[in-house]
């Protein structure tokens, strides 16, 4: 009765109208349902949302509770007023006090008085909860009370419960409920009415193309395609015809360039039939590098099979029968045949099975390219490879390892050495300065060699860093003018040298040269400063700086008219915290030498020194060029 | 449309106690005329804890000094969210802290610090650094009027 | 299919009647409160059901400065402020009205310090904890004036109302500038108060204020509210005891000590309040002038408030004629 009425109308029609139909139905239905959801969706929102709240304020008051505020505590608890459904917040301690609470009045009283003036139901649902034993968050509806109670214990020993209304998150998400569903229908309707039209469309433009593409095909003009996409059955029915077109027009293409590219190449292509004895039914021409006839091979007088190395026969074999019992059908292997010559012929060849409509192989075809002198090439890098990884990578990681240490090393020193360093000197400045009046001149001269001790310190550890950065750092040659860099040195001491009266000759004759810039800054730095240092006391102290080429080296020197060294402490001066002489005569720390050499054995140079006791010294830095 | 007008304080970020000491005893003792104000925060926990009191009203510092060394949240991660912060990335930092390696210098000025200052072990010599800070501060200030 | 098209035709009556309602707000009015005693008469009289609680939620926060900022960011409906924290607030822009004078502190506000200090004079190159609120800077700038001190002699440190103590005992400051019941707590624990509001003569002043907007849709809630605060000074003055005895406990004072800090305020009944906030200009703008004054001088506000608007008496009115036609007298 229904379906004949049904087919009289059109596709195009009935479509739409029974979209329409449905779309209504379904959003008046839905109305109905939501509307009775509502008060359960609220009371799960409300109980995820206290679970929310619960959680976060555990993880904040424990966080309170370990710096053991109780002021803290209780202003945590009140300001959680502020959530807007929240009406009571109590945190108890395991004697029944309250210790925070929304409210200031009730804190520091038995939970039963501090909630005596809260509504019946409210109080008796607020003790229950507090009483109950449950280990984690704890959520109930209480009878009688439109609102959820949760309880979360806080360590070490509190519990906090929360009371959050239903009935004011209720009406909200009631009112704002129905502007949703208005605007819900509104939307239903306006896409089903564009969704119809889209279909009207399509439906019919696209059968007109795929009776127009399958023409073309049936007449041999296999380019043709219908290009129709979609999931639907005119999609299928074009995919289909699509991939017959395709597949016909790749069988033409193939079989035309198959002949030209094997007529063409030096690759051997062979074809079995899957029978008894895998007799060949088509070999090409190419096959007489190997030195045989097609013929021999097509007739059987030369089997393939014994063709194969010996060592490899049972590799190909196994491989055959997997691939013909369980695929894929294509693959790719190795393995040597014998020239007639006698010789052996590495084979790289391509095999591809092919089925009939039964899933049975019929065929088995293979391309084999003769690779014999890349693979002995292939065994010998292999060999060279693994003997140099190994040893590479022993290496990287010992140098990693040595590398880290001295990092943290130096890190180490330079924080925490040097932080204590700052509370001595500082409380004693303070000391010195505010308790002035209390401390006799003795204490005040105890204060000041403090103050000393540290800044000594401080100097040694500056020292220290600076050496142990040296020996980390990776120089950065850069073409460095060496006047320049010379003159730079000399500013910097330029208060030294006028209250010394020094003399200074420089005469620089390498223009410029390659090496770490900083590092020849160091060297410079620590070797003019020497120079100063030791010939304070001549009159006038004299230093010269020169540089000139020489059989391929850069020499550098730096001389002065000090008080000079004996020859046998030559290297012991080069040595970390050697010194000759006593502090209060030269000051120092007995590192800056060992720096210097350091620095310029990293830059690729050698230093070495030449004195006669109050003769003065020279140091004589050599860079190759 | 008013300023907020009571300037931003110093904001102080420093876990050592004996520093902390020391740096306020620093600030008050410099020869000035005008008020110092200093907020101090104990760890790089506590430091970004005011970002959400910032967004929600609190005034925000005219100046941060971070020390690098930090418990849990390193300085460096500190100076890094304030400096990608949508509203808080023009706060001057200043990095005062012990470390002399070029790394760590060479990392603070790539994530954003305005300026950075070793902790000198002579106390004399820091009391002219708070000086100088307090100088920056107050001009901070003068250019947000 | 007939069935079908009735039950659709239903909820499409259905739907457009639901999308044309629209419901009132059902939240209750929220006030904001800081631990200053005296805003107890307001905790008073929520304890004591004095206020319907299904349209009144008063919250405690940690310090005027929270309350502050929660007012301004729409949070609260109405807060108890600082009269020169109001005026900031306002100067800022924010619509906000006066709508009650809660307390005057002769003493209540106070700079508390550790030992051996005992006058202002020896605070210099010390370090002093301060609340960041208009009123600790004002009671900072008294002291400062009456004492041979210029204002870079100290060092500031921003504290925490609830910070402040802890910070005080551990020796992180050597001052702090605090109010009751903290004042109270610290001086029974032997620290000194060094200066106090006493010498201010009424300018720290409470004041009830509430968001225009939230003045004008709910007038009846903001009078229930007074009428509650004006029981509430009531209960204070007609039974002292009993009302210390409430609330002391949790301020770890003991009653005697609660009722002592109490002293070092002067809480206003509604009727002064009224008589203070009527009239066009009211008594209440010329009285404090002086004050906003200051304010420009210490550059926390652009100019003067514009006092009319920010004045209404229209609350404090109609519910100190509710109190007084009740059944109790509202009279201290």
């Amino acid at each position: 009765m229904v379906w004949p009425a049904l087919t009289v109308l059109p596709g195009r029609i009935l479509a739409p109208l029974l979209l329409a139909g449905f779309a209504f139905i379904g959003a008046a239905l839905n109305y109905v349902i939501q509307v009775q959801e509502f008060r359960d969706q609220v009371a799960t929102d409300q109980r995820r949302r206290l679970t929310e709240i619960l959680n976060f304020e555990q993880n904040r008051l424990e966080l309170q509770t370990g710096l053991a505020s109780r002021f803290h505590l209780s202003r945590i608890v009140a300001s959680m007023g502020l959530r807007s459904a929240v009406t009571n917040a109590l945190l108890v301690d395991a004697n029944g006090q309250v210790v925070g609470a929304m409210l200031r009045v009730r804190l520091n009283r038995p939970l039963t008085d501090a909630i005596a003036s809260e509504a019946p139901a409210v109080r008796a649902g607020l003790l229950a909860i507090a009483s109950s034993q449950g280990k984690g968050i704890e959520i109930v509806e209480p009878h009688g009370d439109f609102a959820l109670l949760g309880r979360v214990a806080i360590r070490p020993d509190m519990t906090l419960i929360v009371r959050n209304d239903l009935g004011i998150p209720l009406a909200l998400r009631a009112a704002a409920g129905h502007q949703e569903l208005w605007r819900e229908t509104a939307l239903i309707l306006l896409f089903t009415a564009a969704l119809a039209i889209l279909l009207h469309v399509l439906w019919f433009s696209r059968t007109a193309r795929l009776t127009q593409a399958v023409a073309a095909i049936g007449e041999g003009r296999f380019d043709t395609r219908s290009g129709l996409a979609g999931r639907d059955e005119l999609g299928q029915i074009g995919r289909a015809l699509d991939r017959m077109a395709d597949d016909l027009r790749i069988r033409q293409a193939n079989l035309e360039q198959l002949s030209a590219l094997i007529d063409h190449s030096p690759v051997v292509a062979i074809e079995w039939r899957n029978a008894a004895g895998l007799p060949v039914t088509y070999v090409s021409d190419s096959v007489r590098q190997w030195g045989y006839t097609p013929d021999e091979l097509l007739s059987g007088a030369v089997r393939y099979r014994d063709l194969i190395h010996p060592e490899d026969r049972p590799r190909l074999r196994t491989a055959l029968v997997s691939h013909l019992t369980g695929g894929p059908d294509d693959y790719r292997g190795e393995h040597r045949v014998r020239h007639v010559s006698g010789q052996w012929i590495w084979l790289d060849g391509r095999t591809w099975l092919s089925r009939d409509a039964s899933g049975r192989v019929t065929h088995v075809r293979s391309v084999l390219l003769d690779v014999t002198s890349l693979k002995k090439t292939e065994e010998a890098l292999l060999r060279l490879n693994a003997t140099l990884e190994a040893r590479v990578v022993e290496r990287t990681a010992q140098l990693e390892a040595a590398n880290r240490e001295l990092e943290s090393f130096s890190y180490a020193i330079s924080h925490d050495l040097k932080a204590p360093l700052r509370g001595i000197d500082g409380y004693s400045q303070i000391l010195l300065e505010d308790y002035r009046d209390r401390l006799d001149d003795e204490g005040r001269q105890f204060l000041a060699n403090i103050r000393r001790g540290v800044a000594q310190m401080h100097e040694l550890i500056e020292d220290l860093l600076a050496y142990a950065h040296i020996e980390r750092s990776v120089p950065q040659p850069e073409p460095v003018a060496l006047q320049q860099l010379v003159d730079e040195v000399l500013d910097s001491y330029a208060h030294e040298i006028s209250t010394l009266g020094a003399k200074i000759d420089v005469d620089v004759r390498t223009p410029e040269l390659s090496v770490d810039r900083n590092g020849l800054a160091l060297v410079l730095r620590n070797l003019v400063g020497n120079a100063l240092k030791f010939s304070r006391n001549a009159a006038p102290p004299r230093i010269g700086i020169s540089s000139r080429e020489e059989a391929g080296a850069m020499r550098l020197q730096v001389r002065d008219n000090g008080i000079g060294f004996d020859m046998k402490y030559h290297d012991r001066i080069f040595g970390i915290f050697q010194r000759l002489h006593r502090a209060e005569d030269y000051p120092g720390t007995g590192v800056g030498l060992a720096l210097v050499r350091k620095a310029i054995e990293r830059m690729g140079g050698t230093v070495r020194a030449e004195s006669e006791p109050g003769k003065g010294a020279t140091f004589l830095v050599e860079f190759p060029l | 449309m008013t300023t907020e007008a009571v300037s931003g304080p110093i904001l102080l970020v420093e876990d050592n106690n004996v520093d902390l000491d020391l740096a306020l005893r620093a600030f008050a003792r410099r020869d000035r005329t005008s008020p110092i104000e200093i907020e101090v925060a104990r760890d790089g926990e506590e430091a970004l804890a005011f970002l959400p009191r910032w967004e929600s009203g609190h005034p925000t510092p005219a100046v941060i000094l971070l020390d690098n060394k930090l418990p849990r949240v390193s300085g460096l991660d500190v100076l890094r969210k304030l400096k990608t912060h949508e509203r808080f990335r023009r706060i001057p930092v200043v990095m005062l802290t012990s470390s002399t390696e070029d790394e760590d210098v060479r990392t603070a000025y790539d994530a954003g610090v305005n300026s950075y200052i070793v902790k000198p072990i002579d106390f004399g010599r820091f009391i002219e650094v708070a000086e100088q800070i307090e100088v920056y501060w107050c001009a901070v200030n003068h250019t947000q009027r | 299919m007939y069935n079908a098209f009735v039950a659709a035709a239903f909820g499409l009556a259905m739907m457009f009647l639901a999308g044309c309602s629209e419901a009132p707000s059902p939240l209750p009015l929220s006030v904001g409160v800081n631990p200053w005693i005296g805003n107890d008469p307001f905790v008073f009289a929520y304890e004591r059901r004095y206020i319907d609680r299904s349209r009144i939620k008063v919250v405690e926060l940690a310090s005027s400065s929270q309350a502050l900022r929660t007012l301004d960011n729409g949070l609260l409906d109405a807060a108890t402020l600082t009269l020169d924290e109001t005026l900031r607030l306002a100067d800022k822009g924010a619509a906000i009205r006066i709508v009650a004078v809660l307390g005057i502190s002769h003493g209540a506000d106070a700079v508390v310090a550790r030992a051996p200090i005992t006058k202002p004079a020896q605070l210099k190159g010390k370090r002093i904890g301060i609340e960041d609120s208009a009123a600790g800077r004002l009671v900072l700038a008294r002291m400062i004036e009456r004492s041979p001190l210029r204002s870079g002699d100290v060092l500031l440190l921003r504290l925490e109302a609830s910070q402040q103590e802890d910070a005080l005992r551990d020796g992180w400051v050597d001052a702090v500038i605090t109010y009751e019941p903290m004042k109270s707590r610290l001086q029974g624990d032997g620290y000194q108060v060094i200066f106090d509001s006493s010498a201010m003569s009424g300018e720290l002043i409470d004041v009830l204020v509430v968001r225009a907007d939230v003045l004008e849709r709910r007038l009846d809630d903001v009078v229930a509210l007074l009428a509650g605060w004006q029981r509430g000074v009531a209960a204070l003055h007609t039974t002292p005891d009993a009302f210390a005895d409430f609330l002391a406990p949790s301020t770890s004072l003991t009653p005697a000590q609660y009722r002592a800090a109490l002293d070092g305020l002067t809480l206003v009944p509604l009727r002064q309040s009224v008589e203070l906030l009527a009239g066009q200009p009211a008594p209440f703008a010329a009285r404090h002038a002086a004050l906003a004054e200051l304010l420009v001088d210490l550059e926390m506000i652009d100019g003067p408030p514009d006092w009319q608007t920010l004045i209404s008496d229209t609350a404090a009115r109609a519910a100190a004629k509710r109190t007084e036609s009740g059944s109790w007298s509202g009279r201290p």
